[in-house]
């Protein structure tokens, strides 16, 4: 009963915040469900059925080959979560590590990281993606990894400028007079503490980075046919958009909304992290 | 008796644009096994860069040692590579801070962080290691230490974190215990309990204490020795009976004029003419000339070095005799 208390004054406190968190777990749970709640299988061809206006059968209508668009998002969702959360991820991971690293050594190292940092921020992300992935190889996994490489930066220069001001802090230079080698100092007091900002960071990441993959799928550097994916799906409803509006805009508008779902969950984070926001 | 170190005509300097800062001038000091010595002085006389020195905790790229040396239990600390220092720390000599607020990793746990440095240093099982946190943590007092380990530094207050701390920096047997102004954080009735923890813990122990401090009140209560620096030297030091009852240095004298004095509350508060010379460009000869009512012209010319006036108590001034 508190719990429901709580929950009732939180959504009127920070209705944003709740909004974005109910679609982040509606769409994890319809991407979880995805075999047991889609009407169709998104792959089985219906050459009958072809461009199909949303009907009764075909909720959200069909695409060129009959297949249901619905059931084709839903899917769909699996791949926009796994491209967001894994480009976050890796992102996060490596930024964390290189940017404590770089921060606690400081002197050339640390020069030597951050002006390599700067140079992959002077390009812009998208351009630098595109080239990355196309030079990996135009596949799903590969637009990932490329999307991660870009965002590697802003992580490093996030996790940097907290490290500089964690190793001055007090406890750090204690750890140091116990004896604690530097990768314990790293692990266990420059991490732990530089963390708040990193998931804030991230949960805003998760958005940007759905958005990214999309648009490498679109130009036809992500997901490959016949994977339903929103970006591809909207690359191939472009043609047909002027007669059968449906095939590229509602993958659209899941984009949309699952973006809209991690951004407003994200200023929500920042906004209870920061204490500014707090009283 | 063998002493557990002692630094002799350690000078230490720190680049910077404009040249480099004599932050520590020729430091002689000797410890000995299971003493209390206090190193009292104001901000920026280089104490506890001295306790820095010893811990080879000098900032890598700015501090420099260029004379001198550290010798701990008759072996050489200068030069030592960081992780023969990494043994050194929190095994053999640790410690405290003047901030207990901030010296525990907020993130973790109060037991973690112990267990941690005794299963670094003494190589124990995580259990071993928890019964001896348990028992560090009721050695310095703390009431309840099954649920204090439990706790995060948050839940514990001031007094608490520095007890906490000092069973962490004595947990592994250090002979030497570093406390950089251990209770200037803390308020009077807690500092009283702390210094008094740290006597009697030590006193068991063995351990010897370099206490530093801007409090003669507190190295009257609990040192031994005190030794008084000024501008990177030390200019007396001596037994505290005599240093403080019988000063000999003209700074002494006039760091403890500046005393307030409860029984005379109405009249003003003595203060020092002058202010902390600039360390780039340090006054020659004694630097305290320039603020030295008995200033004369060796004072400006010659550096004093220590010289007996009574026994174990030394002064570094030339118009010592003058004024005995």
């Amino acid at each position: 009963m508190a719990q429901f208390r709580y929950l009732r004054y939180f959504t009127k406190r920070y209705p944003l915040t709740v909004t974005g968190a109910v679609i982040i777990f509606l769409v994890v749970m319809v991407s979880l469900a995805a075999p047991l709640v889609s009407p169709h299988n998104p792959y089985t061809l219906n050459l009958t059925d072809r461009l199909k206006p949303p009907g009764s059968i075909y909720l959200l209508g069909t695409d060129e080959l009959g297949r249901d668009i619905l059931s084709r998002i839903i899917y769909g969702a699996r791949l926009s979560l796994l491209a967001g959360v894994g480009i976050v991820g890796i992102a996060g991971l490596f930024g964390i590590v290189i940017g404590s690293v770089s921060g606690l050594l400081g002197g050339k190292v640390d020069q030597a990281v951050m002006r390599l940092m700067d140079i992959m921020l002077a390009f812009p992300s998208l351009v630098l993606a595109l080239a990355l992935s196309a030079a990996l190889g135009a596949n799903f996994r590969n637009s990932i990894l490329a999307i991660a490489i870009v965002k590697i930066p802003v992580y490093v220069r996030l996790v940097r400028g907290q490290a500089l001001s964690i190793k001055e802090r007090q406890f750090v230079k204690a750890a140091q007079t116990f004896g604690a080698p530097k990768v314990w100092i790293i692990s266990r007091h420059i991490i732990p503490n530089c963390l708040a900002p990193v998931v804030v960071q991230a949960t805003l990441g998760i958005g940007e980075a759905i958005l990214i993959a999309a648009t490498l799928s679109f130009i036809g550097l992500g997901a490959q046919p016949p994977a339903a994916e929103w970006g591809a799906m909207v690359s191939m409803g472009r043609i047909y958009l002027l007669d059968q509006w449906w095939y590229a805009s509602f993958p659209g508008i899941a984009i949309f909304i699952t973006v809209i779902g991690f951004n407003l969950f994200g200023d929500g984070v920042r906004d209870m992290l920061d204490p500014r926001f707090r009283n | 008796m063998e002493p557990l170190l002692k630094i002799s005509d350690l000078h230490v300097g720190f680049l910077n644009y404009a040249g480099v800062a004599r932050v520590l001038n020729g430091i002689d000091l000797e410890l000995f096994p299971g003493e209390f010595l206090g190193l009292v002085g104001e901000s920026g006389s280089g104490k506890s860069l001295t306790a820095n020195a010893v811990l080879g905790l000098l900032p890598a790229r700015s501090a420099v040692i260029s004379k001198g040396s550290i010798m701990f239990e008759g072996k050489e600390l200068i030069g030592r590579s960081e992780k023969e220092f990494q043994g050194l720390r929190g095994k053999k000599i640790s410690m405290v801070f003047q901030e207990p607020m901030n010296a525990l990793n907020p993130s973790y746990k109060i037991g973690k962080q112990m267990v941690e440095i005794l299963k670094l240093h003494k190589g124990l099982s995580n259990k071993e290691a928890k019964a001896e946190a348990v028992r560090w943590l009721t050695q310095v007092h703390i009431q309840n230490p099954e649920k204090v380990v439990k706790e995060y530094p948050y839940e514990l207050s001031g007094g608490m974190r520095q007890r906490v701390l000092l069973a962490m920096a004595l947990s592994c047997g250090s002979q030497l215990l570093l406390a950089d102004e251990p209770t200037t954080a803390l308020d009077v009735t807690i500092q009283a309990q702390i210094l008094r923890l740290m006597k009697e813990t030590a006193d068991q122990l063995g351990t010897s204490v370099l206490l530093i401090t801007h409090d003669l009140a507190v190295v009257a209560q609990t040192c031994q020795r005190v030794a008084v620096m000024y501008c990177g030297n030390i200019v007396e030091i001596g037994p505290v009976t005599k240093v403080l009852h019988e000063p000999c240095h003209p700074y002494t004298k006039a760091l403890l004029k500046a005393l307030p004095n409860p029984d005379h509350s109405e009249t003003e508060l003595q203060s020092i003419p002058g202010s902390v010379p600039n360390l780039l460009t340090p006054p020659a000869g004694c630097r305290f000339h320039p603020r030295c009512d008995l200033v004369e012209k060796t004072c400006m010319e010659l550096r004093p070095q220590l010289t007996t006036v009574s026994e174990n108590h030394y002064v570094a001034c030339w118009r010592e005799e003058d004024h005995v």
